[in-house]
């Protein structure tokens, strides 16, 4: 299947889900790090 | 069940889910006249979805913490509005996608559903800005409760306006009356929609577990701030 709308919308939909996954993941890890920092 | 297990348990449902919708959307059966254009539909469709629950869950969460004043259902609110935007916006970028190849145009101010999708986008755009610009735990949440429960006027608006108005959009295909699409396809979309809302769920987990982390940072750094003032020292002035 040779068709770049197809690809590009793929690419876009599961792009901006990682993208959002990503961003959660990476605050819950720094709000955990703070708060392990300020119990120690 | 623990919350970690409980996490990773709905990750690895929605990995699963992903791959069985993904190998569907490209293995099902072309359209006669979108031809394989048909496969952006296996996204585009459930990210509407996705969008649409996500506005309803966020007003009824709105609508339990004007009852209840408990600040669960205001994380609820917030987390499903933000999974919701994320959603509208998969739901316009891949609609111009396919109706560039489809309909000769990306975008159509005069279509209701195009229009009517984008302004819901920019409303709940609004309501993450007004979440941000209030600082009151309180009066954010009843602000934004009130914003919540107004907004979701737009889902049904934004459903029914290829019925209610003429409009460029496709009709919709699965009527009461019955599917008027292929039995591949059908099971292309319905495994994708399945997808999309146990995806939704693992969205929602990690999103209301950040919200709560971002209280409980907020309590800790207020209750340091507090220890570091001072006593002033009053003598010789009272």
């Amino acid at each position: 299947m040779n068709n770049s709308y197809i690809w590009i919308s793929y690419l876009v939909t599961y792009g901006l889900i990682l993208g959002y996954v990503a961003v959660v993941w990476s605050r819950i890890r720094s709000h955990r790090g703070r708060s392990s920092n300020t119990q120690t | 069940m623990n919350r970690s297990i409980a996490r990773l348990t709905l990750g690895s449902l929605a990995l699963v889910a992903i791959a069985a919708g993904l190998w569907l959307a490209f293995t099902s059966a072309p359209d006669v006249f979108q031809r394989d254009y048909v496969r952006i539909m296996y996204v585009h469709v459930p990210g509407s979805w996705l969008a649409f629950l996500a506005f309803g869950v966020t007003a009824i969460a709105s609508l339990a913490w004007l009852i209840s004043k408990r600040m669960v259902f205001d994380r609820i609110a917030e987390a499903s509005a933000e999974i919701g935007v994320l959603f509208t916006a998969v739901s316009l970028l891949t609609g111009m996608l396919w109706g560039y190849p489809v309909w000769g145009t990306f975008w159509d101010w005069g279509d209701p559903r195009m229009a009517s999708t984008a302004l819901m986008f920019f409303v709940y755009l609004g309501y993450l800005a007004l979440r941000r610009a209030v600082n009151d735990p309180t009066a954010r949440a009843r602000r934004s409760a009130i914003l919540g429960m107004i907004a979701v006027v737009q889902v049904p608006l934004v459903y029914f306006s290829v019925t209610l108005w003429r409009s460029l959009h496709q009709g919709m295909t699965v009527r009461p009356d019955g599917i008027a699409m292929d039995g591949s396809m059908v099971a292309a979309l319905f495994v994708n929609i399945a997808a999309f809302t146990i995806l939704y769920a693992y969205l929602m987990v990690e999103r209301t577990l950040l919200a709560r982390l971002e209280i409980e940072a907020a309590v800790v750094e207020t209750e340091l701030a507090g220890r570091s003032v001072a006593r002033p020292n009053l003598e010789g002035l009272i």
